[in-house]
């Protein structure tokens, strides 16, 4: 098995040489701009981040109605509040939120490559794309989240959501308890972009 | 084209080896899918 998820050591720096090699190629022939690249990855790393899924989820978890309406139709709830322009856009055409129960857990995976909702998780931790990963999580995910520290009861329903071009889940996780009376704002400080994918539980303290 | 979310039990995927208590969402066009109940579509 292990030699199916096989890959080369230098495989990151291999692709980013690629990567700049096109982008040279597409600034001489006048696609685009010196400062292209540079103004689409800022956009994404300061305006599509995991705050806005935080504040997403706080806000879920106190007014059962927005709960109810981003369940429902996730792109028209995020849309009734203050966030970034574009989170309707650009890798967000088709949010879906899905929400843990006691009954339920949600994990998001992409097998087939990094598929991921940009606009209100950012970027993916690299992890999220590593080959072994993907296979695992979508073969064994009760082990793989037992081994990044979520054991969940047997009798916990785990649902396994695979992301893809059309479609990016993400997961509002249960309120903790001990959380209670907590604002909106003290509440999005607890949620991370690992509880809103599904491979952690969210603590009312750090750990 | 419609784009569906199916549901697959693991069993069906991976047989034996499967782990259980999970399920396993995916999408699907809808030049993929056949009705369920016999019908043509």
């Amino acid at each position: 098995v292990t030699a199916q998820f096989h890959y080369a050591s230098n495989r990151e720096s291999a692709s980013a040489a690629r990567v700049r090699a096109l982008e040279a190629l597409l600034i001489e022939k006048g696609v685009i701009t010196e400062t292209t690249v540079e103004k689409v990855l800022s956009y994404f790393a300061s305006e599509m981040t995991p705050l806005n899924g935080a504040k997403i989820v706080a806000r879920a978890w106190t007014d059962a109605g927005f709960a109810e309406r981003l369940l429902a139709d996730t792109p028209a709830a995020i849309a009734e509040l203050d966030l970034p322009v574009g989170m309707d856009g650009a890798e967000g055409e088709h949010l879906q939120a899905v929400a843990n129960t006691p009954e339920v857990h949600n994990l998001i995976i992409c097998s087939l490559c990094s598929c991921f909702p940009w606009p209100v998780l950012g970027l993916p931790p690299y992890w999220y794309k590593d080959p072994t990963f993907r296979a695992r999580a979508a073969r064994e995910p009760r082990a793989v989240l037992e081994e990044l520290g979520l054991n969940l009861s047997p009798s916990v329903e785990l649902r396994v959501w695979e992301s893809s071009g059309h479609s990016r889940w993400f997961v509002v996780p249960e309120r903790p308890s001990g959380s209670e009376g907590m604002t909106a704002a003290e509440l999005a400080a607890l949620v991370t972009t690992e509880s809103m994918m599904g491979v952690a539980a969210v603590a009312t303290a750090p750990r | 084209m419609p784009v569906y979310v199916v549901r697959f039990e693991p069993a069906d995927i991976w047989g034996e080896r499967a782990e259980p208590g999970a399920s396993i969402y995916g999408e699907l066009y809808e030049a993929y899918l056949q009705p369920a109940n016999g019908g043509t579509g």
